[in-house]
């Protein structure tokens, strides 16, 4: 699953450790902080910031440095703890799932299995969540690259992103299970 | 030399008139029409203007003297995208997939994100 890694560039797939977890914003958490005309003039997010693990899901073309990082913002997506899972009995079913077939004809879309592995935590495995995804700007492309510390090998990419595409493509409407 | 509050204390102690917080407008201006315009906007101060000036000041000096930092929600510049072509073959490749039912919601994590 894994391969060697590239120091000095970052590639779809990538793992980064401890860095920021960022998700969607809480317009009710947020404090403002007004002049004298009572005009916002910034903002807060009373929370603790929270740290963990996170997947590269940006094109590796579209960040590549040799390219110019042709996109604006870099796409993450954070690793969740396998063990955490409210009901083991699906992780099994969870984990075959990372390969998309017609033949059994539903999935777990929005997660993809990553084996357990040293550099993660997570012992027994982790999952990344696509439907949590968040991105950074493009200037802080050094500091996700010196944070990185796993690389997926390249078929592995192919089928985490088929996934990703699915999760994002499928039919619209309510399907009920 | 004095500095712009100790000159306006020093010119006001024989008048004991209340003292004008200097806001950044009366920092920015020359040293002599500095003074002036503190004594004369002296004579129209209250307790609220005091307490305006000097909110004002705090707010400019320790916020708005940063307005360099990066707006987190800078324009996405869509034309800077140059994205590559795509093979059909990788969109008949989703489309296969494309009524898949999706279970993800029989599985939750018990991590402090929010399902």
């Amino acid at each position: 699953m894994y391969t060697s890694i590239e120091k000095d560039a970052l590639r779809q797939g990538d793992i980064i450790s401890n860095t920021q977890l960022l998700g969607a914003i809480n317009l009710k958490e947020i404090s403002f902080i007004n002049d004298y005309n009572n005009k916002k003039v910034r903002w807060q997010y009373n929370l603790s910031p929270e740290f963990g693990y996170a997947m590269v899901l940006s094109h590796s073309c579209e960040i590549a440095p040799e390219n110019g990082v042709k996109l604006t913002s870099i796409i993450l997506a954070p690793l969740r703890n396998i063990d955490t899972a409210t009901d083991p009995k699906k992780i099994e079913e969870l984990k075959k799932s990372n390969i998309l077939s017609q033949e059994i004809g539903y999935s777990f879309l929005k997660y993809y299995f990553l084996d357990p592995v040293p550099e993660i935590e997570f012992a027994n495995g982790s999952v990344v969540d696509f439907s949590k995804i968040y991105s950074l700007k493009k200037n802080s492309y050094e500091e996700v690259l010196s944070h990185k510390i796993l690389q997926l090998q390249g078929s592995v990419v192919e089928n985490i992103i088929l996934k990703y595409s699915a999760y994002f493509y499928r039919s619209t409407g309510l399907i009920k299970i | 030399m004095h500095s712009n509050a100790s000159l306006a204390q020093n010119k006001d102690s024989s008048t004991r008139r209340i003292i004008p917080f200097p806001n950044r407008r009366q920092y920015s201006a020359s040293y002599t029409s500095r003074s002036t315009g503190i004594i004369e906007s002296q004579r129209y101060s209250t307790k609220e203007d005091i307490e305006a000036n000097i909110y004002e000041f705090i707010i400019n000096k320790n916020l708005l003297e940063n307005e360099k930092e990066v707006n987190p929600f800078g324009s996405i510049y869509l034309c800077d995208l140059k994205p590559d072509k795509i093979d059909y073959s990788y969109i008949e490749k989703i489309k296969i997939f494309s009524n898949i039912k999706d279970i993800s919601d029989t599985i939750h994590f018990d991590d402090g994100m929010d399902d």
